[in-house]
């Protein structure tokens, strides 16, 4: 999965429709207009004593009795079909509404309310003709510019007769709603844990044992296979040495995300940055295989345990499509947190806008306890410009300082703070994380 | 009614029309409408010679809504100018028949009382049962 965008499933057929039943009748403003226009000729020709005012009024009353006399119940079945019931952010989602017409109708509007966070890439209303047992297929193609789940929209379905005095209304056809999982980012080079676990994988431990990567050489022990006697140093020291190799192991991998709070401004958003981040994180290491979890942690706790494969994939973007910021005054540290979803030696990496004491309390206490820790800011700084006074911009420096400060101290307790205004790839703030966390491990050596 | 008044009437019923096709607001056609008919009424009180001249102005009336109403109905995608263009013709053709059909009617021996009263008393029932007849069936 790393290096690939996430694959969605085959598009699922919705068998949303509007039948003939459904239909609601409504006279048309023409019907009323004219019908005032006939009745106000007619009373003020009586009135008044003037035929021609009757003659004036009585082209409007005949048209309209001739229109409802003339009048016939349309047959018709609208549905929407081939539209997926899953998505990538910022993809199009394209699908059609077929409209099948039992009997000819005159003016068939169709126009079409997108749901909340998709937008229409095509015109929103269209009129179409059909004659009797003619059949219409229109393509549309929405877009959903966030992930989530959402509700595509609606279809509303409006016929007019030939005289434009009757409008029928079709109860609106549902589109189905769609989960849309965040874009992945392609990542080459990832933050690499401490300690591996005990399973086998595809990264190559700084322990030695059974591997295919070569570690060391040292003088043969009793106890040390044959097949790990190195020929060439034993023939050249004339005493039997064996090589030692790396193993390759697996990592628990941690997604600890910060749910507590976020920043928001226009379209931006510190957690759509955060599920972005946490979406491509998870595909790469789990194309490592790499067991990895996700944690949501705020106001309501959520989150999956650490495991292998594809299916933990979906229900990592399962879990990540419903991360929402719930407002609590609760005071939580990482108890609450069941031992399930933080392993031992796992790497756990918080992303988080650093903005809420308590998941800072929560990294602290984390570290406190041994874990492995990477925190990648995503940061509020672009979503929350200066004011224009010079308070305001004094209070915005401050603010910038207190960030700055935080993450110093952060980087002291040993746990690594890297900043991500979402305009550059993820890999930027990854390949800076593991230098820094390299940097720390050399100095303190 | 004075001159001014006709030409004020007949200004404000083709600016609300105007306006009600390019803000795609039909309610505003009525009232245009409506303006457009009051002037002409006024141009019969005046005394002028009405009898060919009405036939002509109910046509126009009726294929000037038929028109404002697909104008401020209009949407993208249509492609019935040509027909419609065809429906405003018919309409106003059928409403110069109906029209004179009515003032021929009225200009017969008989009393015009009796006509007008009969020709009324039908189009109210026409205006007020027929629809009510239609809504109340349940679809």
């Amino acid at each position: 999965m790393n290096g690939e965008p996430t694959r969605i499933a085959a598009p699922v057929a919705l068998g949303a429709s509007a039948s003939p039943d459904s239909i609601r009748r409504a006279p048309t403003v023409k019907l009323r207009a004219y019908l005032l226009l006939a009745a106000a000729g007619m009373v003020g020709g009586l009135a008044a004593g003037l035929p021609q005012l009757v003659a004036l009024a009585a082209p409007f009353a005949a048209y309209v009795a001739l229109g409802i006399a003339l009048e016939r119940r349309p047959r018709l079945t609208v549905s929407a079909e081939g539209w997926p019931d899953r998505a990538l952010e910022g993809h199009d989602v394209s699908g059609a509404v077929r409209i099948q017409a039992d009997t000819a109708v005159d003016r068939i509007e169709l126009e079409l309310r997108c749901g909340a966070g998709v937008t229409s890439q095509g015109p929103l209303r269209q009129v179409l003709r059909l004659g009797e047992g003619q059949q219409e297929e229109v393509g549309t193609a929405l877009q959903v510019d966030r992930w989530g789940a959402r509700h595509l929209g609606t279809l509303a379905c409006g016929v007019s007769d030939g005289f434009g005095l009757i409008r029928y209304e079709l109860a609106p056809v549902s589109l189905g709603a769609v989960r849309v999982f965040p874009r992945g980012e392609t990542l080459r080079e990832l933050i690499n844990p401490l300690e591996e676990q005990a399973t086998t994988g595809s990264r190559v431990s700084r322990q030695r044992g059974e591997g295919i990567e070569f570690a060391d050489i040292r003088p043969f022990v009793p106890g040390d296979r044959i097949r790990k006697i190195n020929w060439r140093v034993a023939a050249r020291y004339g005493t039997p040495y064996v090589t030692e190799r790396h193993p390759e192991r697996n990592a628990d991998v941690i997604l600890f995300l910060d749910t507590f709070a976020e920043v928001r401004e226009g379209a931006g958003s510190t957690l759509k940055l955060a599920v972005r981040a946490a979406s491509s994180l998870a595909a790469a290491y789990l194309a490592r295989r790499d067991r990895v979890g996700v944690v949501g942690f705020g106001g309501a706790l959520t989150g999956l345990g650490p495991r292998f494969g594809q299916v933990q994939q979906y229900q990592i973007l399962d879990a990540l499509i419903g991360s929402e910021v719930i407002f609590s005054y609760a005071d939580k540290d990482v108890r609450f947190v069941p031992r399930q979803m933080l392993p031992p030696k796992a790497l756990v990496i918080a992303i988080t806008p650093l903005i809420d004491e308590r998941f800072i309390g929560a990294l602290v206490d984390l570290r406190a306890r041994g874990y492995d820790i990477a925190v990648l800011d995503v940061s509020p700084v672009p979503l929350a410009p200066a004011g224009k006074t010079a308070s305001d911009v004094l209070a915005h420096r401050l603010w910038l300082l207190r960030r700055a400060a935080l993450a110093s101290r952060l980087g002291e307790l040993g746990v690594p703070v890297t900043e991500w205004r979402g305009e550059e790839p993820i890999q930027v703030p990854i390949i800076s994380t593991s230098a820094l966390r390299r940097r720390s491990r050399t100095l303190a050596a | 009614m004075s001159g001014w008044l006709v030409i004020a009437l007949t200004a404000g019923g083709s600016g609300l029309i105007v306006a009600a096709v390019w803000a795609r607001w039909p309610a505003l056609i009525l009232w245009g409408l409506a303006a457009l008919g009051s002037a002409y009424a006024g141009g019969v009180a005046s005394g002028r010679d009405v009898w060919l001249t009405t036939p002509l102005v109910a046509a126009a009336l009726l294929a000037l809504g038929e028109a404002s109403f697909y104008g401020a109905e209009r949407a993208s995608g249509t492609d019935y100018s040509g027909r419609q263009a065809a429906r405003v013709l018919l309409a106003a053709l059928a409403g110069l028949v109906v029209s004179a059909a009515v003032l021929l009617a009225a200009s017969i021996a008989v009393p015009s009382s009796l006509v007008l009263t009969l020709v009324g008393t039908l189009a109210a029932v026409l205006a007020i049962a027929l629809p009510s007849v239609r809504f109340r069936r349940r679809v």
